[in-house]
């Protein structure tokens, strides 16, 4: 080409800078977007790809229902295209970590590969030992170096919980800890990242709530058998330039795979053989074990036995012996009694004789005493005998006397003196009688003596012998006592050895009866383990791609998502790039038209001519589509990745430019200008160079359609008339900046709705959906435990701490289409719910609840419809889903819903399968939920659920207060049964993170829209002012003022923007529905509405950037120059 | 004392290091109602005088006069307001609002005045009451400047600046053009000033003031001007 002509190719470009620019921005936001964005995809699977090349990961896993062995890893790394075999052993245990009770899986570290490996530049992990796979990344401390030590996952949901130093402590398994364990305490001595867990969401256990929290690697000498592998992790050869993304790489895995499945069966035979053999020898020893135990109690039991019998006729002997001795002293007892009855007797009867004795003395006594008594008798006779004899004889005298004297006393004297004859020998007779008497008295009182002395004399005799009996009694008493006392001895002696041998019998008897439950029990096990050998099935093997991999498939889902989003993104710039070309191109060719005709004119070819304009925009384009691919593919992957790796343990974003959609990008943006640039020039390249160098036709006025319409029309001012009409006289600009600023608005839409629709997941679910603030969860069955006095429900009620709180039970099931068909299980591993390639059937993760109080449900969760907010019904007629549920399977009030409870390792117990009608569905965000009452539960399964939560109101949430919430966490956790608290408000503030690394998509969002709308505005109002340069200068020099020339020009593109503005709402509701549908993860259900706030933030920006387009074209129109825009036609 | 007075009016544009004196101290004078010609050669600095006179350019030094306002000494915006009051104008190339119709493009000029005529019925007078609804692209070029001297008339100015009204039209359009303007200082008393390089428009002046490199080489009254039509190019 001719030197001139180049130059003023150069010229064209320094001297029209702003065209220039519009041209290459609006290409390189769209080639930049359109290179990003697709590049996004490519860009995670690139990254994912490299970091799980880098750490090992697999290519195909093998599971076994019955583990491997060394023969079954020989066999497998004999299949043909397996590059190499790791063996892992793998096992989910409910942990105590760091005091907080954890579901783990536990996995079994090579810790001598471990220490060998290297952390490479590119994030991975390096080993040269080939059979090292799934290489976990050591993040801090160091590697295992012996038994009980661990290293354990850096988790971003439960921060900072466990640290190095701290303990793991295993406290139950799926079977019992000793059968899969070698130990239980381990000790964290370092954190790492695996590729095995992308995501946050860990996995599926049987266990506790049914998500694994945690993964630990422990020395593989930990384990209980560590010769039996659950894992084989497999490399394919070849595989290593294949994307795990692209289909060549399944065909390379596919046949090994496929041989793998082969040699299943052949393995698992072998396995069986293998299993059964050693479950029988083990059989044989347990039986042989228990012969051995059987004849050894049998033997022991005897010797007891005769032990016990020896110590029987010892007591038998002991107790004849004191028989005995009772006998003895028995008649020591009767002999003395019979002699102290004989002394008795003897005594009686020498008392008696001596009583008789005295008896007699005492007769004698008596008579003497009569005697005595006579004594006085007669002495008064013998007194009355003298008296009368003195009497008599005085009388006698006293007549003698008288006598004497003559009287004749009659009695006379003679007569006296016969009387006192008479009366002298009565007192004769009376004193012989006396004396006699006198003298029987004495010799009376002498014999008495005697009697007395004699009888005295005996009884001292009588005395003396029975105190001699006495005291020989009492010896014999004492020794009967001693001899007592021996016995009562000997007796307690006997007791003590018959209790003795009670006892020792019981004890036997205790012991024997222990040792035959034991061997019974013994004999059961051999039994039952002979049953399960017999029913000891053949092994299946599961041959599984990565694709099962939970964090894995995520990923793979996110890109896919991604890519959705990235194909209709770009449309918008791509389709502006187009208008922003063709007007700018147009107005180009237009300006100089007089020049082209010239060139016409000095003999230059339309080729030639055009090849100006397709150079001009060419270069343009091209630089800025290098610009924008360069940034664009940088920025976006990096910017979407860091938003999507909140939720994902993954490396940074690796973005490597992807030459064919960077060419695409370049490409499609380049032509589509010049192709706009060809079409703006072809019309003037027609005409002919005379009529090029005449001033152009200006294009004509025309009516618009508007001034038809009368009524409207007159009512217009002025120069609102004006502006109508330049609106549709130029079309193209029209369409650029309408479309334009459409797309700047529903950019800023989609942003902020998509923040909106993110940040309402929470604020929707803790907001009118959720009202508890509390979850406590408790072993399954502790409520019905402790029921009674003491029991969880009652501390749970009586605490002030809570204003209400409903049990509920909580499952994780699977959910799918009653009429789709059932999903199979072998996919069902781990990658069950992903809806790896395998399903056929839309599968869901979501958890079956039960509230034990269903009446009581909405004071804790509100079912309600998400549009109208209208209550939806928990009833014993069928289920309520959570929408998101109903969604995704289809279903809808009155169809029937497929619930699979999850068993081991994710796979399906087909006998817990059942389907419900679906009476409601039920506004949700976070995890998805299938609500039923007890009733409808106990109907289903034949029994109320087990409870193994309690949803509670503390009043806690929201007010920050973390020391109270410890404090009541520590009380809770303090009662029996209770294993966990969490306050949803921990919840919310992990998810606020995410929130925030979205905040950096919604920046992109809301730049590229002000690029967008500075594009096209400034584009606009650009050529509106150039080309209409001479229109301003006319109304100049009428006389408008400053600010009536700008409501000239920017009325128009107020009203444009305005336009645009609307339209732009109208389409971002579209594309933000559009984009968080597609870019939804499965776990949540983003929000549905876009806050009016949004609506008003972007329309307010735009206009804002409307409005600082228009300010800074302000110093443009008033440069433009009177003088000169009217000095001549261009 | 003269309506237009120019006094020593210098302008000078710097081109680089070069200065080029586009009016290198003119002074003339023109009186009320007079119909004024301007004529000089191409490059004489006739359209620089005439843009300063418009308000549209500002002097370097030297004063112009419109009666008792100092025109060169007025601020932007007071410019601005004297070319919207008091000035009207009309250009070689007739400068339309092409997306105005004829009657618009009266009124656009119209509706910022004070005291403007009416814009149909000053159509009327430039004899265009019938293409009142046409757009300036559906006008012939002298309907087109008589469009636009009705725009300048409309405004209802103290002057009417007219740089070559007929540079861009044939003869006999030129003439018609021409006679309008005339009847605009004859009938409508109006101040005219007409530039051309065409010597032949002299004969019709009122005044003819001569131009060349930037200075007044002669200015005089014709005290017989002839009408438009007699006018031979
Ligand atoms: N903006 C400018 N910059 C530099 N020089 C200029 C500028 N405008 C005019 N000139 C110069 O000033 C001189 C006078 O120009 P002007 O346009 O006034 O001439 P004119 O008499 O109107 O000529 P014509 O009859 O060709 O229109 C010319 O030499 C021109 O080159
Ligand atoms: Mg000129």
């Amino acid at each position: 080409m001719h030197f001139a002509f180049n130059k003023e190719i150069v010229r064209s470009i320094t001297r029209s800078w702003t065209r220039f620019l519009a041209i290459f921005a609006i290409v390189a936001l769209g080639a930049g977007f359109y290179a990003g964005l697709r590049m996004c995809a490519p860009d995670m699977r690139i990254t994912v790809d490299h970091y799980l090349d880098e750490t090992g990961f697999f290519d195909v896993r093998l599971v076994s229902t019955l583990g491997f062995t060394e023969s079954d890893v020989a066999a497998v790394r004999d299949v043909a295209g397996v590059e190499a075999v790791g063996t892992e052993i793998v096992a989910d245990a409910t942990a105590t970590v760091a005091d907080r009770r954890t579901t783990v899986r536990v996995h079994s570290l090579d810790t001598t590969a471990a220490a060998g490996s290297e952390v490479t530049a590119g994030g991975g992990v390096a080993s040269d030992d080939p059979t090292y796979l799934n290489r976990p990344i050591l993040m801090d401390g160091r590697w295992p170096e012996r038994s009980g030590e661990c290293v354990i996952d850096e988790s971003k949901l439960y921060a900072n919980s466990a640290q190095i130093g701290e303990q793991v402590v295993l406290t139950a398994g799926v079977r019992p800890l000793e059968d899969t364990f070698g130990r239980t305490d381990f000790e964290i001595v370092g954190i790492v990242h695996s590729s095995y867990y992308l995501s946050f969401t860990r996995g599926l256990t049987t266990l506790n709530d049914g998500n694994i929290d945690r993964f630990i690697y422990i020395p593989e000498e930990d384990f209980a058998h560590p010769e039996t592998y659950t894992d084989l992790h497999v490399l394919v050869r070849g595989v290593a330039g294949a994307s795990p993304f692209d289909a060549a790489y399944d065909d390379i895995v596919d046949p090994v795979k496929g041989s793998l499945e082969d040699l299943g069966p052949v393995r698992a035979a072998a396995r069986l053989a293998e299993v059964r053999a050693e479950a029988q020898a083990t059989l044989d020893e347990g039986h042989r074990e228990y012969a051995d135990a059987r004849a050894k109690a049998d033997a022991e039991f005897a010797e007891v036995e005769a032990e016990l019998a020896d110590a029987a006729v010892k007591i038998a002997a002991a107790e004849e012996e004191l028989a005995d001795g009772q006998a003895e002293y028995d008649r020591g007892v009767r002999e003395l009694a019979a002699e102290r009855s004989a002394l008795a007797v003897r005594r009686a009867e020498a008392q008696a004789q001596i009583d008789a004795g005295r008896a007699q003395i005492a007769s004698q006594q008596a008579q003497l005493d009569q005697l005595a008594a006579a004594l006085p008798l007669l002495q008064a006779q013998v007194a009355a005998a003298r008296t009368a004899v003195d009497d008599l004889r005085a009388a006698y005298d006293a007549a003698l006397a008288e006598e004497a004297l003559g009287h004749t006393p009659s009695p006379s004297s003679a007569e006296l003196a016969v009387s006192l004859g008479d009366a002298e020998a009565q007192l004769t007779t009376a004193q012989a009688e006396y004396a006699e008497q006198f003298a029987a008295y004495d010799a009376g009182v002498a014999g008495i003596a005697a009697g007395l002395a004699q009888l005295d004399a005996k009884q001292l005799e009588l005395d003396q012998g029975v105190r001699q009996a006495e005291l020989e009694f009492a010896s014999a008493q004492r020794s009967l006592a001693a001899a007592r006392r021996a016995l009562a001895d000997g007796r307690e002696e006997l007791e003590d050895g018959r209790r003795e041998l009670a006892e020792g019998r019981a004890t036997f008897e205790r012991e024997r009866a222990d040792a035959e439950a034991e061997l019974a029990d013994a004999l059961a096990q051999l039994d039952d383990a002979r049953v399960e050998i017999d029913e000891l099935e053949m092994p299946e093997w599961f041959v599984l791609g990565r694709d099962t991999n939970l964090g894995y498939a995520s990923i793979a889902g996110d890109a896919d998502r991604i890519e959705a989003i990235s194909v209709v993104f770009p449309f918008i710039f791509f389709l502006v790039a187009a208008l922003v070309a063709l007007t700018t191109m147009t107005r180009m060719v237009e300006e100089e038209r007089t020049l082209i005709g010239t060139y016409k004119a000095l003999g230059y070819g339309k080729g030639v001519i055009t090849s100006k304009y397709l150079v001009y925009a060419g270069i343009a384009s091209v630089a800025g589509a290098l610009g924008g691919i360069l940034i664009g593919s940088q920025v976006l992957p990096k910017t979407v990745w860091r938003a999507y790796t909140t939720m994902y343990t993954a490396p940074p974003a690796l973005t490597p430019i992807d030459v064919p959609l960077a060419l695409t990008a370049g490409v499609a943006s380049v032509s589509i200008t010049l192709v706009a640039t060809l079409w703006a020039a072809g019309a003037t390249l027609r005409e002919s160079p005379a009529t090029l160098m005449l001033p152009r036709a200006p294009k004509p006025g025309k009516r618009i359609a508007l001034e038809r319409v009368r009524p409207v029309w007159s009512r217009m001012s002025f120069s609102h008339k004006v502006t109508a009409r330049n609106i549709f006289r130029y079309k193209k600009r029209l369409f650029m900046t309408v479309i334009g600023i459409a797309g700047c608005t529903a950019l800023l839409l989609t942003g902020f709705g998509l923040k909106n629709s993110i940040s309402d997941v929470l604020a929707k679910q803790y907001g009118p959906i959720y009202h508890y603030d509390t979850i406590i969860g408790f072993d399954e069955g502790a409520l019905d435990l402790a029921s009674g006095e003491g029991s969880l429900e009652l501390a749970l009620g009586d605490r002030d701490d809570f204003t209400g709180h409903l049990v509920i039970h909580n499952d994780g099931v699977r959910l799918t289409n009653a009429e789709d068909p059932a999903p199979g299980d072998t996919n069902g591993i781990d990658g069950a719910l992903t809806g790896g390639k395998n399903a056929q059937t839309t599968m869901m993760e979501g958890y079956l609840s039960v509230p034990r109080d269903a009446e009581r449900l909405s004071g804790f969760i509100s079912l309600r419809e998400r549009v109208g907010g209208a209550p939806v019904p928990l009833t014993d007629e069928g289920v309520v889903l959570t929408e998101k549920i109903a969604d995704r399977l289809g279903l809808s009030v009155g169809d029937t819903i497929r619930v699979e409870q999850v068993g081991l390792t994710g796979t399906v117990d087909h006998e817990e399968t059942r389907t419900f009608t679906v009476a409601g569905v039920t506004e949700q965000y976070v995890s998805h939920f299938v609500y039923m009452t007890p009733t409808l539960h106990e109907d289903a399964y034949g029994e109320v659920p087990a409870y193994n939560q309690v949803l509670a109101v503390s009043g806690l949430a929201g007010d920050g207060d973390d020391d109270e919430r410890d404090q009541l966490s520590q009380r809770l956790l303090a009662l029996d049964g209770v294993t966990t608290v969490q306050f949803t408000d921990d919840i919310t503030s992990s998810f606020d993170d995410m929130l925030e690394s979205l905040d950096s998509v919604v920046y992109i969002l809301i730049l590229s829209a002000a690029i967008l709308a500075f594009i096209v505005l400034y584009n606009l109002t650009n050529i509106n002012v150039t080309e209409r340069q001479r229109e301003i200068a006319t109304i100049k020099v009428l006389g408008f003022y400053d600010a009536e020339v700008n409501a000239y020009i920017y009325r128009e593109t107020a009203l444009l923007a305005l336009l645009g503005c609307a339209l732009g709402l109208v389409l971002g509701i579209g594309l933000e529905a559009f984009v968080i549908i597609t870019a939804e993860i499965d776990v949540v259900m983003f929000g549905r509405e876009i806050h009016t706030m949004s609506y008003v933030y972007s329309a307010a920006l735009t206009l804002v950037f409307a409005l600082v387009v228009n300010v800074a074209m302000v110093p443009r129109l008033r440069r433009v120059d009177m003088v000169e825009s009217l000095k001549s036609v261009e | 004392m003269a309506f237009v007075r120019f006094e020593e009016v210098r302008k000078v544009y710097h081109m680089g290091e070069v200065e080029i004196p586009a009016a290198d101290g003119v002074t003339f004078d023109v009186e009320r109602g007079e119909l004024a010609v301007i004529v000089g050669p191409s490059g004489a600095g006739k359209t620089t005088v005439l843009n300063m006179l418009g308000g549209m350019d500002t002097v370097t030094s030297g004063t112009i006069r419109l009666e008792d306002d100092d025109v060169s000494a007025y601020s932007r915006r007071r410019l601005t307001e004297y070319r919207r009051y008091d000035v009207g104008f009309v250009f070689q190339f007739y400068n339309l609002v092409p997306n105005l119709t004829a009657l618009e493009n009266v009124e656009l000029a119209a509706q910022i005045c004070r005291d403007p005529l009416d814009a149909a019925e000053t159509l009327r007078e430039v004899g265009l009451e019938h293409r009142m609804d046409n757009f300036p692209a559906q006008l012939s070029g002298g309907e087109q400047q008589r469009v636009a001297i009705a725009r300048a008339l409309a405004k209802n100015p103290r002057l009417l600046l007219c740089d070559e009204p007929t540079g861009a039209l044939d003869d006999a359009t030129g003439k018609q053009i021409l006679a309008l303007l005339q009847d605009t200082s004859r009938i409508g008393g109006r101040t005219v000033i007409i530039i051309t390089h065409n010597h032949a428009l002299t004969a019709m002046a009122d005044r003819v003031i001569h131009i060349s490199s930037g200075r007044v080489m002669d200015m005089r009254v014709n005290p017989d001007p002839v009408s438009a039509d007699e006018i031979e190019w």
